[in-house]
């Protein structure tokens, strides 16, 4: 009998712990994190009769949690990087709802402005419409700074929320240490019987700290989670916890950087390896758009306050002065590495806004280094390296103070001030430059029918080398300009104009314009002789016909000269008879009769004694030789002029970069009157005047274009004779607003980006990246946060509470209890009855 | 599959989020009636707005511009038909000199009159818009262009353009200079002068002329020539001498052989020019042809004053010869100017045409910007509105059905 109640409370205390872990789930339902539990009952160890094995009743051996480990992991995993994202999309957002504000961003601003540049141009007179555009460029700027100034307090509040996610980091690492401990002791204790609700609140703040950061945890033998985060820094070991800490960043002191804190000693850790949650989303946002989105945006302020000055520059204010800065342009900001041991300094300017790229660079020297200087540009990583600064790229200049020490690194940001520095640098209105500083006049005593255009300043050529004579003939590859292959010269069909002739290279260099956008000019080949010495035996008896050669043309018979200068007189006529031939020109110094050769076109001078002639340097002064031109460059690109090649020297030219400069300075002789006077007949004019370079007759052509002195001017129609026009200061142009015509035609030119698009394009372009980046994180995040919300269920259909699941467990232990009441109370009966009997 | 009662609740009140985003979404579409509110919503339009809406307004200022350049073309067009009106009064008093039945003193009150259109003309040259700028003084707008001294009127101006950018391609100068309207007037027939020595003693006058057909080769454009009269037993005769640009000599092969007859208003040419020679020439009487030189308009009326002024000795055919002559003279240069003046005011009047075909045009375009701002941009009604009443639908099932599967429970029953 003992037998049968013992089984029946057996039974009594299986229903009765199935009715407490029921009990415990439906108080748990809401519970986060927590897994619903189950008793593990099994049948007692029979007992071997002669009837054979009798049942011993039931014993509840363990309580366990319905519990997925590869579901709670995946789950981890999805929902690290769902708060990044959401993290990332909430930060964006605000970006996204400003940025293209109709009414008060940058777009209608620009637009103002450019209205305010019209109403100067078609009234420069009017001081209202002066003012007008003075005040709108002002708001144009203000709008750039407050777009600007969220872009800063977004900064701010990034680096504040950074500390609070590592605060929160920290706290959860240190819950996590202490419950491994208990854990751990709960586990000695109970005979290896599991914690079940320690074991979930320690999943449950694992599952935490991967909503602030991707965290990997690996379970130990004795129970207990090690946590790793970024690049493997352990977070928990065992019953330790480490902490993470914000430092200000090294580079840049108004960033925070997280930092791993060890032993006392402050650890940097790559931020890129911070992934996943919160932290990785804030650190996402600030590094891959906060930062872009502002560079671009000082990208675009410093283009047009650039372009902008370069055309004010290029007019003529009210009070009759060349117009100056229009804009003040925001300084590139270089930060120091805080862990420098050098004292140098970096300064950056800003000398070509259109070649900007809108990256941040870092400097860093390497005295161990052939060329020690090391540029990264961080957009793309390119890196570059120089043997010394000065060095010029990406339309920035970088120069440094004095030999930094070795390690040492510094952050050139050149136009994350761009917006913020952006501001209006004049406030007098009679100071904008509406007139154009020269004018063309056609005289009033003209006869013939010629008029002359306005004239207008030109760009000067924003880089230019001009190299030594040239060496030998270029073949393909030898010579590269701007990163394009100059093809082989070849020879002209003229004499002298031979493959290694400054004449045909510059052929060749000019046939890659399109491509390289460097152009070639062979500059004018001179020799020239000596006087001679004595009285030579030519002055008595001349020259025989064919003695000499010049380019590889017999010079004929010279007369006998009296004198130097008469003999070298008679040498160069006999030079110039045969110069349709050679196209080599002479001419005889009127004392000395030393004499000058020159080849217009850049081609080659060849002279050559025929054999048996032995006496041409004292005869004539001349030595015999060949003499090659040298080569101009010119280009009116952002790029500069870079030459390289394996053999740049045959051109006369040396591997190196020429940078560009992105307003060249006026022409100081642009004001400086010129005339231009028709001779008789009109087929060519005579230019003079104060200025460099002026030509003494030039062909007329009507319409060409005639530039000297910065302008250039295009007549055209019939002049008489003696008609006169003149070029000269614009004075008392109070009606002038040509200039302020140009500067409004700004509006709608391709000045950004490389001058492929308008400002308004480059905005765009802003916009949309943004738009973009915004459109693109609404919808990952969503498909992310979906994903989560799948996982969460099906770890839930395994873990999760169903209340009515648990109500029907509840009526089934009340049930069994009940039977085993009713067993009890048998077996009782059944003693009972015993006993009666026994009475 | 098991579903535990958590789920049963989030992902209903996820799903409920979401449809409330939604339909706060369409709602604020529609009360701000644009598709595109944020960047986000459509990035490639965000960005097409910006570039359409840059040129949408480049184009209402070119509108702009063109209303400035009309007032300014319709001011210069008002003054100059005044101009006109004064040149064509000049005329009538011009014609009125050559009255043979006038005295002295009768010339004497036209110059008078004439004095006072002089004035008026400079006057109307010295005009000013309607902010104190001068019209016909170039790019020198507080300079006053015309101004009297001692040996006539001079311009002060410039020959510069006020260019008002009119559509995208097209600026337009606004502006006449004075130098085209006053100052550049061909004297005599515009090709070539013709004139009296002051020294003739016969009645012979020289015509305007013209050019002859064929017109004089370029070689011989810019020549000058002189007739020199011989008068011989009752025999006239002329010769031509001539000297080209540069004042050389032109030899006897490319002049007309000496000593012409002379028959009185018959037609003399050579060398491409042609004119004739009425009265009768007194021996060593002589006539020059010059190449057509800038002769400003106020000169020429200054002129024809002194002229009207110079009195005509009575019986001396000589003195009555040059009055013609200079009368003559100051008709044809007259005409010059006149022509002038309607030249730049065809130019005035074509570019006022240009200006309201470009404001149709311009008109179209903006037009066309609207809507393509409209099309990138804004809401279709109908659509979102239909979406809204969808998604309000939607939410109404969600939350019923929610309140239905959550009234459900086992312990309601136990």
């Amino acid at each position: 009998m003992a037998d049968l109640s013992s089984i029946g409370i057996s039974a009594l205390n299986a229903a009765q712990a199935g009715l407490l872990t029921t009990e415990h789930n439906i108080a748990n339902a809401s519970t986060p994190g927590f897994s619903r539990q189950q008793t593990v009952q099994s049948a007692n160890t029979p007992l071997l009769t002669g009837s054979g094995f009798m049942g011993q009743g039931v014993n509840v051996t363990t309580v366990t949690r319905l519990y997925n480990q590869f579901l709670n992991t995946q789950l981890l995993q999805q929902q690290a990087q769902s708060s990044q994202l959401n993290t990332y999309y909430t930060q964006i957002q605000q970006i996204n709802n400003v940025i293209a504000d109709p009414t008060a961003g940058i777009s209608p601003s620009l637009q103002n402005f450019f209205s305010a540049v019209s109403g100067v141009a078609n009234n420069p007179s009017s001081a209202a419409a002066r003012q007008t555009m003075l005040s709108s460029a002002q708001s144009l700027a203000s709008s750039f700074q407050s777009l600007n100034q969220l872009f800063t307090s977004m900064n701010t509040s990034v680096n504040g929320q950074i500390g609070s996610s590592v605060n929160n980091i920290n706290s959860y690492a240190q819950q996590i240490a202490t419950l491994n401990q208990n854990i751990t002791v709960a586990s000695a204790g109970g005979n290896g019987q599991p914690p079940n609700d320690l074991l979930d609140q320690r999943d449950q703040l694992v599952a935490q700290l991967n909503k602030e950061i991707k965290a990997t945890v690996i379970k130990q033998s004795d129970g207990s989670y090690n946590v790793y985060v970024g690049n493997g820094q352990s977070l928990v070991v065992g019953n330790q916890a480490f902490t993470l800490q914000t430092v200000t960043s090294s580079a840049d002191p108004t960033k925070v950087d997280v930092a791993y804190s060890s032993g006392g000693k402050v650890v940097p850790i790559q931020q890129g390896s911070l992934q996943g949650g919160n932290l990785g989303g804030l650190l996402a946002f600030r590094d891959q758009s906060l930062t872009s989105t502002q560079n671009a945006l000082g990208e675009l302020a410093t283009g047009i306050a650039a372009t902008f000055n370069a055309q004010n520059g290029l007019g003529q204010d009210l009070n009759g002065a060349m117009g100056g800065t229009f804009f003040n342009i925001g300084a590139p900001v270089v930060n120091s590495n805080s862990n420098n041991t050098g004292t140098a300094v970096v300064t950056a300017s800003i000398s070509n806004a259109a070649a900007l790229t809108g990256s941040d660079y870092t400097l860093t020297y390497n005295s161990a280094n052939a060329q020690p200087y090391t540029l990264t540009r961080l957009s793309d990583n390119t890196v570059t390296t120089y043997a010394s600064l000065p060095q010029t790229v990406d339309g920035i200049t970088l120069s440094i103070s004095t030999t930094p020490s070795s390690g040492d690194s510094f952050l050139i940001r050149p136009t994350a001030n761009g917006a913020q520095g952006l501001s209006v640098a004049i406030t007098d209105p009679s100071k904008i430059a509406a007139a154009v500083p020269v004018i063309s006049n056609g005289s009033l005593n003209n006869i013939g029918s010629g008029t002359i255009s306005a004239a207008s300043v030109v760009d000067t050529p924003y880089a230019s080398l001009t190299g030594s004579a040239t060496t030998a003939a270029l073949a393909a590859g030898q010579l590269t300009l701007n990163g394009h292959g100059v093809g082989a010269s070849a020879a002209g069909s003229a004499p002298g104009q031979s493959a290694d002739s400054a004449y045909a290279i510059a052929q060749a260099i000019n046939a890659i314009t399109a491509s390289s956008g460097v152009t070639a000019t062979a500059n004018v080949n001179t020799v020239s002789g000596s006087a001679t010495a004595g009285s030579p035996a030519s002055w008595t008896s001349g020259i025989a016909a064919n003695s000499f050669t010049i380019n590889g043309i017999n010079v004929g018979a010279i007369a006998a000269g009296i004198n130097a200068a008469g003999e070298g007189t008679n040498v160069a006529a006999a030079i110039n008879a045969i110069s349709a031939q050679t196209g080599v020109t002479a001419s005889a110094n009127a004392s000395t009769g030393a004499l000058t050769l020159t080849a217009a076109d850049g081609r080659n001078i060849a002279i050559a004694q025929a054999s048996g002639y032995t006496t041409l340097s004292s005869d004539t002064g001349l030595a015999p030789g060949t003499t090659n031109a040298t080569l101009t460059l010119s280009t009116t690109g952002t790029a500069g002029i870079v030459v390289a090649g394996t053999a740049p020297g045959n051109a006369g030219l040396t591997a190196g970069t020429t940078p560009s400069t992105q307003q060249p300075p006026v022409n100081a002789n642009l004001q400086q009157p010129v005339t231009i006077t028709f001779n008789n007949p009109p087929t060519t004019f005579t230019i003079s005047g104060t200025g460099t370079g002026l030509p003494a007759t030039l062909a007329y052509t009507p319409g060409a274009s005639i530039s000297y002195n910065g302008w250039t001017v295009q007549i055209s129609g019939s002049p008489s004779a003696n008609d006169v026009f003149t070029v000269k200061a614009n004075n008392n142009a109070s009606a002038d607003g040509n200039n302020a015509l140009l500067m409004a035609g700004l509006q709608t030119q391709n000045t950004m980006l490389g001058g492929s698009v308008t400002y308004a394009g480059a905005f765009a372009q802003l916009v949309s990246q943004v738009g973009s980046q915004t459109n693109q994180l609404q919808i990952t995040s969503q498909a992310q946060t979906n994903m989560v919300n799948q996982t969460t269920q099906a770890q839930q259909s395994i873990s999760g509470v169903n209340l009515d699941e648990e109500a029907a467990n509840l009526m089934k232990y009340q049930q069994a209890y009940q039977a085993a009441g009713k067993a009890i109370q048998t077996a009782n009966t059944l003693f009972s009855t015993l006993l009666t009997m026994l009475n | 599959m098991r579903i535990s009662t958590n789920t049963l609740y989030d992902s209903n009140i996820n799903s409920m989020n979401q449809q409330q985003t939604n339909l706060l979404h369409t709602q604020l579409q529609v009360s701000t009636g644009l598709r595109v509110m944020t960047p986000a919503d459509d990035p490639a339009a965000a960005a097409q707005v910006i570039e359409v809406s840059q040129s949408n307004a480049a184009n209402t200022q070119y509108a702009t511009n063109r209303n400035a350049a009309t007032t300014a073309l319709s001011m210069s067009e008002g003054v100059l038909q005044s101009v006109t009106t004064l040149i064509q009064n000049i005329q009538t008093t011009a014609v009125n000199a050559g009255d043979g039945t006038l005295n002295n003193s009768d010339r004497q009150t036209l110059a008078t009159t004439l004095q006072g259109q002089l004035n008026q003309l400079i006057s109307l040259a010295n005009s000013k818009d309607g902010t104190g700028n001068y019209l016909f003084s170039g790019l020198q707008g507080s300079t006053q262009p015309f101004v009297t001294t001692a040996s006539g009127v001079q311009y002060q101006g410039d020959s510069g353009q006020h260019l008002i950018q009119v559509s995208s391609s097209e600026q337009m100068p606004v502006n006449a200079t004075g130098s085209d309207l006053f100052m550049n007037v061909k004297n005599g027939n515009g090709s070539f002068a013709t004139a009296a020595s002051s020294t003739n003693t016969g009645s012979g006058i020289i015509g305007q002329g013209g050019l002859d057909t064929p017109p004089p080769t370029a070689a011989q454009r810019g020549n000058s020539y002189t007739l020199t009269f011989n008068v011989s037993g009752g025999v006239t005769t002329y010769s031509v001498s001539g000297t080209d640009p540069s004042g050389a000599a032109l030899p006897a092969t490319s002049l007309p052989l000496p000593n012409q007859p002379y028959t009185s208003g018959q037609s003399i040419s050579f060398n491409g020019v042609q004119f004739n020679i009425q009265g009768a020439p007194a021996s060593g009487d002589t006539f020059t042809i010059v190449p057509s030189a800038n002769v400003s308009l106020f000169q020429t009326i200054q002129n024809l004053i002194t002229t009207l002024n110079t009195p005509i000795t009575a019986g001396n055919p000589a003195s009555s010869a040059a009055f013609t002559q200079q009368l003559n003279l100051a008709s044809g240069n007259l005409n010059q100017g006149l022509n002038q003046v309607l030249t730049v005011r065809a130019a005035i009047g074509s570019n006022l045409n240009t200006l309201t075909a470009l404001q149709s045009a311009g008109s179209a375009l903006g037009l066309q910007y609207q809507t393509t701002l409209s099309q990138l941009q804004d809401l279709d009604y109908t659509k979102a509105l239909s979406q809204l009443s969808q998604q309000q639908l939607g939410l109404q099932a969600a939350m019923q059905s929610f309140k239905t599967v959550s009234g459900l429970s086992l312990f309601n029953y136990m």
